[in-house]
């Protein structure tokens, strides 16, 4: 037992080794080449280390990078101003509710066709509701039946369309003609996990990592809430009573961070922090996601993409539809401008 | 197919960490109020 902690221990310190050492590089390279914006070094950098990991023949160490992206979402809130209200607002919610009719509606319809077996269809518009993998892992908590196989489909197809979101996304901008408030609200909508879509909007200018910031933390609000709803869909009700689903279930769990960032948001819209404070805790903020985004990179497999399988190509695709109807309704809805 | 689908055991894990997190951005903040950041040379 002792061995088997200090193993994890050792595995734990060599995660925070590597991740200092990358992270140093790719700050090293930002101000060796500080046209390059910071968020491609870090990527780049990580993606790097995560393909050497891969190579090597040593069990590749994790890194602990969701620390500082949970702290940076955090402390992000200590940027709240009215003005992200004017930019989210009600159009903001009303987006999305779009973005969950459409992904919905695209895997009802893939049902229907036979494309998908119903319970993966869920599993998947669950994950690419916004909710990214935690939803997964905590559905298969209760449904016996996704874990193993459609779990671990569902996975690579939230970190796929994030991968692929992380490199198409800038590509795209340019060419849509995309506001950088425009490209942040998209990339918060549509890339299912936060640390792609947060990494997905730091390739643009400020303001589109404070409102994807914001609206994945309107989306991940609603998560408890979107795992009940599955279950209540997929799971039979002998099973529900069975006590398979606790009472603890009914009250849906909101993230952590969510809550964190609330309050600090809160605090920073009542005045609680100066503009030197603002800037301060920028800086910080900052550090924090290029350290996360470090992480993302080493995560982010490259080969997976080149590999899907029919279920997560399909899902894929599915994706790309739901995205792009997002896209149009945001560019040519009738809030499209963002509220200017 | 390298990836592999989280386990509870991760999900747990990942709360105790959001959580740690939590209080290390909140302390952070607290630092900035109290100027105690300032008295790094950036």
């Amino acid at each position: 037992m002792r061995t088997k902690t200090s193993q994890l221990d050792s595995q734990r310190a060599t995660g925070v080794v590597v991740l200092a050492v990358v992270v140093g590089l790719a700050k090293l390279a930002h101000i060796l080449v500080p046209d390059v914006p910071a968020v491609i070094w870090a990527l780049g950098f990580g993606i790097l280390a995560g393909v050497g990991a891969a190579r090597s023949r040593k069990p590749a160490p994790a890194l602990p990078y969701q620390v500082p992206l949970t702290a940076g979402f955090v402390m992000m809130g200590a940027q709240m101003q009215p003005e992200v209200f004017t930019l989210v607002g009600w159009p903001g919610v009303i987006s999305l509710a779009l973005l969950w009719l459409c992904v919905l509606g695209a895997f009802a319809l893939a049902v229907k066709l036979r494309l998908l077996p119903a319970r993966l269809a869920g599993l998947f518009a669950l994950g690419l509701s916004g909710f990214g993998v935690t939803a997964v892992v905590a559905v298969a908590k209760y449904d016996r039946e996704i874990a193993g196989t459609p779990q671990t489909t569902a996975t690579l197809l939230v970190l796929v369309s994030g991968a692929l979101a992380l490199v198409g996304y800038p590509l795209l901008a340019p060419w849509l003609g995309l506001d950088a408030a425009t490209f942040g609200a998209f990339a918060g909508l549509t890339v299912a996990n936060n640390a792609e879509a947060l990494a997905t909007a730091g390739t643009a200018d400020e303001p589109a990592l404070l409102l994807a910031a914001a609206y994945k933390v309107l989306a991940n609000a609603f998560e408890g809430l979107a795992v009940l709803v599955y279950l209540w869909l997929f799971i039979p009700p002998a099973q529900r009573e069975q006590g398979h689903i606790g009472a603890r279930l009914l009250l849906p769990k909101v993230p952590g961070f969510v809550v964190g960032f609330a309050i600090v948001g809160a605090a920073a819209l009542l005045g609680a922090f100066t503009e030197q404070d603002r800037a301060v805790l920028g800086t910080l903020t900052q550090w924090a996601f290029f350290i996360a985004l470090v992480g993302v990179g080493y995560r982010t497999n490259i080969g997976a993409i080149f590999k899907a399988a029919k279920p997560t190509a399909i899902g894929l695709g599915l994706w790309a539809v739901t995205s792009a109807l997002v896209m149009l309704w945001l560019t040519r809805g009738p809030w499209s401008g963002h509220g200017t | 197919m390298k990836i592999e689908a989280p386990t509870l055991a991760v999900l747990r894990r990942g709360f105790a960490r959001e959580f740690v997190s939590t209080l290390i951005a909140l302390a952070l903040i607290a630092a900035v109020k109290i100027g105690l950041i300032s008295l790094i040379p950036w």
